[in-house]
């Protein structure tokens, strides 16, 4: 149906695209997912048969032939057979088993490595495990939308968008493809999720020059995006974010505090279930304190002895919030120094993502970015609606508009000292590429492994490892054979190499070994030995090793009372004493728990002291410059 | 590649951004993969490197002498003499400050981190200083670019001229990025 102006559009050009058929959006969120399509240029959001526009990123696995349920039918799924159920599968994108922290692994699903390194989750079924992975869990969802979709245009559907947060990886993406892949669809894009969110914001306000921000905190992941908006270019100046960060986490600290709560013997018998449901019910509490200063939480039989009642206050929840969000800020003053810009040359400042309804995150941004945030797109559907218009501009559906995306992370490969040496920058524009030439160090060198990474961290190790490649040389005297290798960066983010002999002229595209490096796996191991073998003394270090920072504290406490003398004023120095004499007395028992309790304490009691001392050499700064 | 041929311009050493700016865009919307298909993805790709080494005044230099047939410029030589104090200045205060940050990084009790207060601000205030100086140096090496005009093949002093003024800004630009970024370390706990 759109065949017609996108040809029109290209025999112009001379040049023939992509063959017709409708190209749709999704919006493949960490909690909430969504299909747009463009009707008689217009960008609409297809509904389920219900009228519900957002689909919930879970799945669940029946026993049997049954195919698994998606969306709402999982939700439901979820307190009866939470470990069947899957959540927040994104997390899970593209990431081995040896990128996981210790806690992610103990999440409510359990998951487990295969052979080649990488993470999948295990469903308990009666006919014995079965094991999924995120991106088979993405195609699920994909599949359900993209179905709606075809219901909706009347035609099968078989092209697709798919946003991703700005900050994913080339594995994160590259598993996003696939999960598209597996559920039959062509993806045609990969883009940015802020990205998408400035097109639905710049769609229908012709500027002639804008500068934005876009702020998007979702269920899982955080991104912060610098714009600007030239008379339908929209230029992605630069990118920071965390993908793991997100609503999620505010769920998980609050549950936390309320699973403290619970009585001992609650607490020992709460069964996954319980538990699911206990986690649901504080993810809508926090949705009413949005717009309410309390919301209660009543969950009656949380145990068939137990009955849950707790009022939960906004005040609370903001305590528990300003940590997290404390971390984006970071990554905003991050995008606008890499954008060589300052608060003052935004235009406007975009919030996206359901955990920006918080008022905090407002209030936070604000203060942040020093502009009223605009929040005049819907936060759960904006990315659809840019992912909508992305595809109509592939599509020819849209005229005169383009994009000009970044690459978030640096791309580069290890040299000699494990170094990371730079080939593209981070905030390179899209599509790129980068040469690079290699020769044998040695004679009759045939083979050389280049290791490829993407991140920002000087240290080769401390980067994301993407992958490893072998050059092959023709056998000569050393430093007499020459390959170029060409990094390049395709429009969806994804590497691509290609490797040129200049002697034999002969060319070659190089695939990325990304199995797990087999040494890693043995230092891995080699590590859990000799920590098996250490623990009878670990006792012992752990005391050598607290006692050590305990004295460093006091040394550090007392050079401090002596520096604020009595200028700081009792109130502020007696609580310090008191708590050195109680860490001396700790020291001299040997009790490591009460040693460890007492530092907390005195780090504790001297915060107004702290304070008070960083003051001074403020103040001291500013006499010395004169200003006061 | 000859990027100054590609945007259609003399190869000066001095453009004006905004208006490169303006024919990169809208080049782009004819010439980007979205709109004109895998078929004019090379000729994106070239346009989107003639503009980044057009929009820097360190690579546009450095195409200009490469263009000239002057190769080796990776290795640049030693910092220029005039420099060479204000080097050391940027040197000993870059290398202090990252010790500081790596301390204030680790440091976990609140004392431990009022404790080096005192030095932050300090540090703070030198590289802010360092950066002003940096800045008015970059101004002037701008100023010399603007009045120098197209430089021709047949006149060695001007590319020896040239050669100079892009050393000076490879160090100069080089400090300025590091500079930066240790401020921006530093204001996360000096507000």
């Amino acid at each position: 149906m759109d065949g017609a102006g996108a040809g029109k559009n290209l025999s112009d050009l001379g040049i023939c695209r992509m063959s017709s058929g409708p190209i749709i959006g999704i919006d493949l969120g960490t909690t909430h997912s969504l299909v747009g399509v463009m009707d008689a240029g217009f960008v609409v959001l297809v509904p389920d048969t219900d009228g519900r526009r957002l689909l919930p990123s879970i799945v669940s696995w029946q026993n049997g032939e049954a195919p698994p349920l998606v969306g709402y039918p999982a939700k439901r799924a979820r307190s009866l057979a939470p470990e069947r159920t899957i959540l927040s599968a994104k997390r899970l994108m593209g990431r081995r088993w040896s990128d996981l922290a210790e806690t992610e692994k103990t999440m409510d699903a359990r998951l487990v490595t295969d052979a080649k390194g990488l993470t999948l989750i295990e469903l308990p079924l009666v006919d014995g495990p079965k094991r999924v992975s995120a991106p088979e869990v993405a195609a699920e969802l994909l599949r359900e939308l993209a179905n709606r979709a075809s219901r909706y245009l009347e035609t099968q559907v078989s092209k697709v968008v798919i946003t991703v947060p700005a900050y994913f990886n080339d594995a994160q993406r590259q598993a996003t493809k696939e999960a598209g892949e597996s559920a039959g669809l062509e993806v045609v894009r990969i883009l940015s999720e802020p990205t998408a969110a400035a097109l639905a914001y710049g769609m229908d306000r012709h500027h002639k020059q804008a500068r934005i921000a876009v702020y998007d905190l979702g269920g899982g992941t955080f991104d912060c995006s610098i714009l600007e908006l030239n008379e339908g270019v929209f230029q992605v100046l630069a990118t920071s974010g965390n993908t793991l960060l997100g609503g999620d986490d505010l769920d998980q600290a609050v549950y936390a505090v309320l699973w403290q709560e619970l009585p001992g013997e609650v607490r020992d018998s709460l069964h996954a279930s319980a538990r699911a449901r206990l986690k649901e019910e504080v993810e809508l509490a926090k949705i009413r304190l949005s717009t309410q200063e309390e919301a209660e939480i009543e969950i009656p039989f949380l145990t068939p002895l137990y009955s849950f009642r707790r009022i939960l206050t906004r005040l609370e929840l903001e305590d528990l919030a300003r940590p997290l969000l404390e971390k984006t800020r970071r990554h905003c003053l991050r995008a606008l120094q890499d954008a060589g810009l300052r608060p003052e040359d935004l235009k406007e400042v975009l919030l996206v993502g359901g955990q920006t309804r918080m008022p905090l995150v407002r209030s936070l941004v604000k203060e942040w970015l020093g502009h009223e945030p605009n929040i005049s797109l819907d936060p759960d559907e904006a990315v659809a609606r840019g992912a909508t218009i992305q595809a109509g501009i592939l599509s020819g559906a849209m005229q005169n508009m383009v994009l000009l995306d970044i690459t978030p992370l640096s791309l580069g490969i290890e040299t000699f000292g494990g170094l990371m040496n730079v080939i593209i920058p981070r905030n390179s524009t899209l599509p790129t590429k980068a040469g690079e030439l290699f020769t044998n160090a040695a004679d009759g060198q045939r083979l050389m492994k280049i290791r490829v990474l993407q991140g920002e961290r000087e240290l080769a190790r401390d980067n994301w490892f993407l992958g490893e490649l072998d050059l092959e040389f023709q056998p000569g005297p050393r430093a007499t054979a020459r390959i170029g290798v060409q990094f390049e960066l395709d429009a969806d983010g994804i590497l691509h190499v290609l490797a040129r002999d200049t002697v034999t002229l002969q060319e070659k595209r190089v695939g990325l070994r990304s199995v797990v490096d087999v040494t890693d796996e043995k230092v891995g191991q080699m590590v859990s030995e000799s920590v098996e073998h250490a623990l009878e003394d670990m006792q012992e270090r752990q005391w050598i090793e607290s006692e050590l920072k305990a004295r460093r504290l006091m040394e550090l406490t007392r050079k401090a009372l002596s520096q604020a003398g009595e200028n700081a004023g009792a109130e502020r120095i007696i609580p310090v004493e008191t708590a050195l004499l109680q860490m001396q007395a700790a020291m001299d028992q040997k009790g490591l728990a009460e040693l460890k309790s007492s530092m907390k304490n005195l780090d504790e009691a001297s915060k107004p002291l702290a304070q008070w001392l960083m003051d001074q050499a403020t103040e001291a700064m500013l006499k010395r410059k004169g200003v006061l | 590649m000859n990027a100054f041929q590609l945007f259609g311009i003399d190869p000066v050493p001095f453009l004006d951004a905004e208006v490169l700016k303006a024919t990169f865009l809208e080049r782009s919307v004819r010439l980007h993969p979205d709109v004109g298909g895998a078929e004019t993805a090379p000729a994106f790709a070239e346009l989107n490197e003639a503009y980044k080494i057009l929009l820097s005044d360190r690579l546009r230099l450095r195409h200009i002498l490469e263009l000239h047939g002057l190769k080796d410029l990776g290795s640049i030589g030693a910092v220029p003499g005039h420099l060479v104090d204000l080097f050391m200045q940027a040197g000993s205060l870059l290398n202090t400050s990252d010790r500081l940050i790596k301390n204030r990084l680790r440091a976990e009790s609140f004392l431990e981190q009022a404790a080096l207060q005192g030095d932050l601000l300090e540090k703070m205030d030198g590289l802010q200083m360092l950066l002003s100086e940096l800045h008015s140096i970059r101004k002037t090496l701008s100023e010399r670019l603007i009045v120098m005009g197209t430089v021709r093949a047949d006149n060695p002093q001007s590319l020896e001229n040239l050669k100079e003024l892009y050393l000076e800004l490879s160090y100069v630009e080089k400090w300025m990025e590091q500079v930066q970024e240790k401020i921006f370390l530093i204001s996360e706990y000096v507000v």
